[in-house]
């Protein structure tokens, strides 16, 4: 009985002792890295993409100032931003130059450069990146100790097997190790990325196969007599030495001879990009989901946690890198632990893996939230722009002068100032709807068509130069297409026909003839040389999103891959779509048949079709995240100042919106609305918050992205050339000057005056580059030593259709009227009295009235009232 | 009204365009019409269209056949929806750019002209509206005639002319990006037709297409102030200039004269050697050379005086290719030895040769 008892004891010891190993094991297992690697002796084993390489960047080792450089750094390069898993790895497990020992020493894990190096036990250019034995330096260790293995090649479904001759390992190791890096270094600068020269390209083995303008292969598989590359490089033809400036080296030009030798081995395309490790990241989780500070200094710890799309979930945090979008409100340091600094509301942006989160973070501007009461409100958008101005504790200033309302609504959706009739008809009306009908006859105005559509010119890139040539200088067809393709537009708003046709007619034109139903002027423009130049144009222009960055790498703040980037350009990699890309048109038909994911919403498979037709059967998808949401963002910002997504051209997850019930609730209206441009006008100027005064109060002085003022705004400037220009009008030629599209700065002057010093000086862009920030609204001071001393100014001063009209006209003697009328021309009210009195004693004491006058307008033009709009 | 009277008339209303409507029966003002085509196109004598309408008028003759030689231009639906037809007529002995062109209006014509080709040549019959393609020659390919619309080569019409124009400012419209200006001189080389310069000299010529930052030059040039303008083109009928588009110039210039414009003296035209000079601009691969000494002298020169260049401008072209480094690389005031020919003597600027140094002053 007494060892019956013994053994008992000692079977419920044993289990107590197995649930307790049990129990460790899993602690450890879910527990975060930081506390699962805290001990050296951890049993649990990290995994190559989830803990590596994240950690990797967040140490600063892929990023672009060390090892993630073009060129690497101490001969270790790592991919930018670390989405490259294959390389990352291939560099890591490589030999390395240093005498040292290799980066990875599987037999004395503790002798691997990736631990020494960071610790500074040896010699690091970079510093002491971390200390021995903590959680960093623990967790590398263990995975040299497991193996230091990566991550499984999922081969994509995109390459034929039987398509492509089969490599042995050695040769891709051979082109990975010594020919990549050497075509790289040596011949990507002419023959690579962007660059074509000699009609050359060296990115992908199809390419060297095809060879230049010569039409000899660069090389030959197999035959190094033949491969035209061996003949360059080895200097044997005078005619034909690279690279140009220097030799390869013996052993260089030995090992290209050895690779080609070997059949010159080359990755498959789809191994040379990202590749899905066995795990997809599914979504990124975090804590809390919106932080509210109250007083300066309060801080909030966020937790962010990894979900795989298997149902994996761990906490990620100390792995994740985080980035504060606004440093005045919040600060946020690298274990995740955000301090307020400031008040008002911005966003930390936690980035792990492939994956985004925007934590919302907020501190009141007051303590009086609430205060609006939103209930009152008609339009939806003073109800969502009054409940986020309630959260903060703003109050909304109060509703701006009817002479307010006038120039600025003028302004903004016809691009013009009111007429001195105009102004005085308007504040002497009495009816309680003349803002609204005023609203409404502005948009029936030729003028609402011509400021938008040079505002849909600047978005879709409609630039003269671009159209004709290469040239900066545009060619005379050049000026005619691009006013075409203003014209074109401008029909396309003054009929108001929906967004959505307007943007099919350019997405679906015909590029083989010439403006008609469609406007083929896009597609064709010179500066669209390759697919991924009209790939980033679309996006730019249609989708209010930049690809630029992952043609290169992971884009460093959003989702996009290089995958997503080579996908969505293959779309545009079609002969009809540019005569100059005579190497896929060479393509036999069908051979072109590609199944590409459509910026990861869909894959289309597409083959001799346009393969432009899916594109834009996407983005007329009610669900398409990007195609209303940009346009309904670009408008709003036209009449605030700021977009709900600002930049207005960079959606990412890294730049979430202001206001993001606004910008929904607007973008789901407009696309019930068909689409309908004047409704959106219409909805938005109508709105109190539109219509509220430049004037802060004390709650909402330092606001400039919540809509609870008017944002005092430098007018653009084919407005200010306009405005100028109407200021200075004869009376009977105002009426011209407003709506002659031919003379107006927003119509097609447009066009040709872009690269003028007033155009430049005010910010006009030259519609070059894929990016809305080529507008420049800014204030600077030559904009003011413009106004006061530049050649065009005096010009119309001195050749003043009003001034000559006065001194011809019995007008002169009425002196308190011209003063009135130089006020309405110029900023759109009548002055007061103590400026009546001024002006005056100013045109008393001039030599003439007309020299009076002239002074008079030019202080007037050189007002801020003048240029801004308020 | 006479019917030559009638005809002169039309020639003036139809001399650009005549157009057919479709129509059942042939009327008088049909037949008119395409008289009036007829002699435009020179197929015709007026003698021999008011006789023709004579005999129709009076009941003489029923013939309203009328067979015309052209080209196809290409159908078309209009913004009323009607399919039109047009044909350009092959006008006798005339320049290229003033035959007179006929359209078909009327569905009918979209199947009747179906089988025919963008340029092909035809042989159109006015009076039926129809039109068969023309029989090529023996040895002519089965596509058969086709249009060429070559440049004429006379004087008249629309001409290259890349050249400096030297004048003075008679007005300006900055917004259009025009101006008007007095022409003192234009300088001639192998891309400007002479005949321009002589249609010029001394005229009051326009100048279209000034873009960009070139009309803030404008803006900055006086009426009556000299200015020299690189232009690309030649219109006679409207007297207009056009902008270059490419080495843009546009600027305020020193009073003509040839000296100062880097025209050369008669008696250097025809040099071909190395001359040594100062360089005072550098733009556009031309060079403007301040001559301060003859180097060598080549067999080729046919110059009468070669010293005549000495202290005097002389402009020099062609700075592509091979010197295309090198001249990127010069500055104003460098004193280079270049090699220079004199192709043409008609033209005012000399070719670099192989020779170009920088070298010490």
């Amino acid at each position: 009985m007494e060892n019956l008892g013994k053994i008992t004891c000692y079977t419920f010891l044993l289990c107590l002792l197995q649930m307790k190993i049990v129990s460790v094991a899993a602690i450890e297992e879910n527990s975060p890295p930081e506390i699962r690697f805290a001990e050296p002796d951890s049993k649990s084993i990290p995994d190559f993409q989830k803990h590596i390489v994240p950690l990797l960047g967040k140490l600063g080792c892929s990023s672009a100032k060390c090892h993630g450089s073009f060129q690497g750094a101490g001969d270790f390069r790592l991919s930018l931003f670390g989405f490259d898993f294959q390389r990352d790895h291939a560099a890591l497990i490589g030999e390395a130059s240093s005498k040292d020992g290799r980066r990875i020493n599987l037999a004395a894990p503790d002798r691997s450069l990736i631990l020494l190096k960071p610790t500074k036990q040896i010699k690091h250019r970079g510093g002491e990146i971390i200390e021995k034995d903590t959680w960093e330096y623990n967790l590398l260790h263990r995975w040299i100790q497991s193996g230091a293995t990566g991550i499984p090649i999922a081969k994509t479904d995109k390459v034929d097997p039987g398509s492509k001759p089969a490599f042995s390992k050695e040769g891709i190791q051979l082109f990975n190790d010594k020919i990549l890096p050497l075509l790289e270094n040596n011949c990507y600068e002419c023959h690579g990325h962007n660059q074509r020269k000699g009609d050359l390209q060296l990115k992908t083995r199809e390419d060297a196969l095809l060879g230049g303008e010569s039409g000899q292969a660069a090389i030959v598989p197999g035959d190094i007599n033949k491969s035209l590359l061996i003949e360059a490089v080895s200097h044997s033809n005078p005619d034909l030495q690279m690279p140009p400036e220097r030799m390869l080296e013996a052993r260089e030009i030995a090992d290209l001879e050895n690779w080609i030798a070997q059949g010159a081995p080359w990755p498959d395309p789809a191994d040379l990009v990202p590749i899905q490790s066995g795990k997809k990241l599914a979504r990124l989780l975090y804590e809390p989901k919106e932080i509210l500070f109250l007083d300066s200094g309060d801080t909030s710890q966020i937790r962010i946690t990894a979900e795989w799309e298997d149902g994996d979930r761990e906490d990620v945090t100390a792995l994740t890198r985080f980035r504060t979008n606004n440093d005045a409100v919040v600060l946020v340091d690298e274990l995740g632990i955000a301090t307020s600094n400031g008040k008002g509301d911005t966003h930390i942006v936690a980035l792990y893996d492939n994956g985004i989160a925007a934590i919302p973070v907020l501190r009141p501007i007051t303590d009086k939230r609430g205060q609006i009461d939103v209930t009152k409100y008609l339009n939806p958008i003073d109800k969502l722009v009054g409940e986020k101005l309630n959260k903060l504790g703003i109050s909304a200033s109060e509703r701006c002068s009817d002479t307010e309302f006038l120039r600025r609504v003028s302004i903004d959706l016809n691009g013009t100032l009111p007429s001195p009739d105009e102004v005085l008809s308007f504040i002497s009306d009495t009816s309680i709807d003349k803002r609204n009908n005023k609203i409404n006859e502005l948009l029936g105005r030729p003028s609402y068509a011509a400021w938008w559509a040079n505002k849909l010119c600047d978005f879709t890139g409609g630039n003269p130069a671009s159209i004709s040539s290469l040239l900066e200088v545009a060619t005379e067809n050049g000026y005619v297409k691009a006013t075409r393709w203003y014209d074109w537009i401008y029909e396309k708003i003054a009929t108001n026909r929906s967004y959505l046709e307007l943007v099919e007619g350019i997405m679906l034109s015909d590029v083989s003839r010439g403006v008609g139903e469609g406007m083929p002027y896009f597609w064709t423009r010179q500066s669209l040389e390759e697919p991924k130049d009209t790939a980033m144009s679309v996006a730019h222009s249609f989708l209010g999103i930049q690809l630029q960055c992952a043609e290169c790498h992971k884009h460093p703040f959003d989702q996009w891959t290089q995958n997503d980037f080579v996908d969505f350009s293959n779309f545009f990699d079609t002969p009809m779509l540019k005569k100059g890309r005579k190497r896929n048109a060479a393509n036999p038909s069908g051979a072109n048949k590609k199944e590409l994911s459509l910026l990861r919403s869909h894959t289309v498979t597409i083959g001799d079709n346009d393969p432009r037709k899916p594109v834009m059967d996407w983005l007329r998808k009610e669900d398409n995240p990007w195609f209303a949401r940009s346009f309904v963002n670009r408008v709003w910002a036209g009449y605030f100042n700021v977009g709900i997504v600002e930049p207005t051209d960079e959606f990412t997850p890294s730049n979430p919106p202001s206001n993001p019930e606004l910008l929904n609730w607007l973008t789901q209206s407009f696309v019930a609305s068909g689409y309908d441009m004047k409704w959106l006008h219409r909805q938005i100027v109508s709105s109190e918050t539109y219509q509220r005064s430049w004037r802060p109060n004390e709650t909402n002085r330092d606001d400039l992205r919540n809509y609870s003022r008017a944002i005092p705004r430098r007018i653009p400037a084919e407005v200010i050339y306009d405005a100028m220009k109407q200021a200075t009008a004869k009376s009977d030629q105002l009426e011209n000057v407003r709506t002659n599209l031919k003379r107006r700065g927003t119509g097609h002057l447009s066009m040709r005056m872009a690269g003028t010093h007033a155009m430049k000086v005010f910010g006009k862009p030259a519609r070059a580059i894929n990016c809305d920030c080529e507008r420049v609204n800014k204030p600077t001071l030559l904009q003011s030593i413009f106004l006061q001393n530049d050649p065009l100014v005096r010009m119309r001063l001195d050749s003043s259709g009003w001034i000559t009209e006065v001194s011809e006209s019995n007008k002169k003697n009425d002196v308190t009227e011209l003063i009135k009328d130089a006020w309405l021309r110029s900023v759109n009210r009548l002055p007061s009295q103590r400026e009546i009195s001024r002006a005056k004693d100013h045109l008393t004491n001039a030599s003439s009235t007309e020299d009076g006058l002239t002074d008079l307008l030019w202080a007037l033009m050189n007002t801020k009232e003048f240029i801004l709009n308020h | 009204m006479k019917l030559t009277t009638l005809i002169a008339s039309l020639i003036v209303i139809f001399s650009s365009k005549t157009i057919f409507a479709e129509k059942k029966a042939i009327d008088l003002d049909a037949l008119r019409t395409k008289l009036t085509a007829a002699v435009k196109a020179g197929e015709l004598t007026r003698k021999e269209a008011v006789e023709k309408y004579n005999e129709v008028k009076s009941g003489k003759s029923s013939d309203s056949y009328m067979a015309l030689n052209g080209f196809f231009l290409g159908g078309k639906v209009d913004e009323d929806g009607q399919y039109q037809a047009s044909f350009i007529l092959a006008g006798k002995g005339q320049d290229k750019s003033k035959w007179p062109t006929v359209t078909f209006t009327g569905k009918s014509f979209e199947s009747r002209f179906s089988d025919l080709q963008k340029r092909d040549a035809v042989v159109i019959n006015l009076g039926d509206g129809t039109a068969t393609k023309a029989t090529g020659k023996k040895g002519e390919s089965k596509k058969g005639k086709q249009l060429v619309m070559s440049k004429s080569k006379g004087k008249g019409g629309n001409a290259n002319f890349y050249s400096i124009v030297i004048g003075r400012l008679k007005s300006k419209d900055i917004e259009l990006g025009e101006f008007t200006m007095e022409v003192d001189y234009a300088t001639l080389n192998r891309y400007s037709n002479s005949w321009v310069k002589d249609e010029i000299m001394g005229k009051i010529v326009k100048v279209t297409g000034v873009s960009g930052q070139f009309r803030d030059n404008l803006l900055l040039i006086k009426k009556g102030q000299t200015l020299k303008v690189r232009t690309g083109g030649y219109a006679s009928a409207s007297k207009t200039l056009s902008f270059a588009h490419k080495f843009n110039v546009l600027e305020r210039a020193v009073p003509f004269s040839p000296d100062a414009h880097g025209v050369p003296p008669e008696s250097f035209r025809g040099f071909g050697g190395v001359i040594k000079g100062k360089v005072l601009e550098a733009s556009g691969y031309e060079v403007l050379l301040l001559a301060e000494d003859i180097v060598s002298v080549e067999d080729s020169n046919k110059a009468s005086d070669t010293n005549s260049i000495k202290d005097k401008r002389v402009r020099i072209s062609g700075f592509f290719n091979d010197h295309a480094d090198k001249f990127n690389s010069l500055q104003t005031n460098d004193t280079i030895q270049v090699g220079i020919q004199h192709r043409n003597r008609v033209f005012d600027m000399f070719d670099v040769t192989d020779v170009l140094e920088i070298v010490e002053p």
